[in-house]
């Protein structure tokens, strides 16, 4: 198999949904994502692994007016588990979940996650009622846009290549990355009035 | 003994203060509370959800605050161990306000469970920077509260050591 890049992939996400809200997991995804090329749409989590999920569905339902993609890593996405039947059930349709799968924790030195358990995400994702859950190789094939098309929840798991380096930490601080989010959210609805809030 | 009603006048309360972001994982010490969040009507400036582990309601909130709502995180002590993470490494270090409402399980002779917990309760809350108070009357606790959280934008705790 030839796996992409995770600079690859999450360039071509974010050239899908240049309009998203990317909300991603703590160590190299979060890195990678900033190399995208930075802005108030991404929101990275620096640490609480496996919060990225849970961070996104409170965002997509509370601001049911934008596009919310979670970049998961498959350690961060078994340790968030527990929460796809809350996403099945809470039903946002604004919500991607992507799973960036390595077969490893990369960002703590490669050490291996739950074996195979990942051969199991897309079932695991429509067991817990994500009405679209597929399985691409390439981020570029036809299939990927044509998912994002669809009202979600959708999950997608990306096989991803080994990096061949090591993107530099996130730069804004903390406090800065909830700034600049929450005005850019505000803003999207002041220009956009009437949302309903769930 | 406080009122039955005291937990569904609490999260009246904290409705009042416009928190409008409910999550959490039930106590039986907290059974009146969530009552009143199963039975929000439709038309209710507020919405709640049902998480599956304290640190889903934690990050929940978070994502909550991002597109501007104000949350509340209901659980027993047990959960605190679950969600201390998920406080340390983003709300406390990303400055977002929130009420945490915690049953205080073992503050006295309980079940063995809660033992440990119970009296550690204060000391963690202490030593992460997470300002708390136990609830004594529903009014003095939210206004504290809500005064405390968005003055330093951070968590802070309500304990409450009976069933409400
Ligand atoms: C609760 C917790 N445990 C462990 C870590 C250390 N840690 C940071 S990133 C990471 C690996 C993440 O793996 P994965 O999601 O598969 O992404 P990858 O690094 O492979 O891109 C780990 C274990 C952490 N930050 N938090």
């Amino acid at each position: 198999m030839n796996e992409a890049s995770p600079a690859r992939v999450l360039a071509e996400l974010v050239r899908a949904l240049p309009d998203a809200l990317f909300v991603s997991t703590c160590g190299y995804l979060s890195r990678d994502l900033q190399q995208v090329g930075d802005g108030p749409n991404f929101f990275y989590l620096v640490g609480s692994m496996g919060a990225a999920l849970p961070v996104g569905l409170a965002l997509a339902r509370c601001a049911q007016r934008e596009r919310v993609v979670v970049i998961d890593g498959d350690g961060s996405f078994l340790m968030g588990m527990n929460c796809l039947p809350l996403v099945g059930a809470q039903a946002p349709a604004n919500l991607v979940h992507v799973v960036m799968d390595n077969g490893m924790h990369e960002s703590t030195g490669g050490q291996q996650t739950a074996g195979n358990a990942c051969r199991g995400v897309t079932a695991a994702m429509s067991a817990g009622g994500y009405p679209h859950a597929l399985l691409v190789e390439d981020v570029a094939d036809p299939v990927v846009r044509e998912a994002l098309g669809k009202p979600g929840p959708t999950g997608i798991h990306l096989p991803i290549a080994p990096r061949e380096a090591i993107a530099p930490r996130i730069a804004p601080e903390p406090e800065e990355l909830v700034r600049r989010t929450r005005k850019l959210i505000a803003n999207n609805r002041s220009n956009h009035p009437g949302e309903v809030g769930p | 003994m406080p009122p039955r009603e005291t937990g569904a006048g609490l999260v009246d309360e904290l409705i009042r203060e416009r928190w409008d972001y409910f999550s959490g994982v039930p106590c039986s010490l907290l059974k009146g509370a969530f009552s009143r969040l199963e039975n929000l009507a439709a038309d209710e400036p507020a919405s709640y959800l049902p998480a599956p582990r304290e640190e889903v309601a934690v990050a929940a909130a978070a994502g909550a605050y991002l597109a501007g709502r104000n949350p509340v995180v209901l659980m027993q002590n047990s959960g605190l161990g679950y969600c201390l993470n998920t406080l340390t490494s983003l709300l406390l270090i990303y400055r977002i306000p929130l009420v945490l409402i915690i049953s205080w399980r073992g503050h006295g002779a309980d079940a063995v469970e809660h033992v440990v917990i119970g009296e550690a309760i204060p000391r963690l809350l202490d030593d992460v920077h997470i300002a708390h108070r136990v609830m004594d009357d529903v009014h003095g606790a939210v206004s504290w509260s809500t005064a405390k959280a968005t003055e330093t934008r951070r968590p802070v705790a309500i304990l409450v050591k009976e069933a409400i």
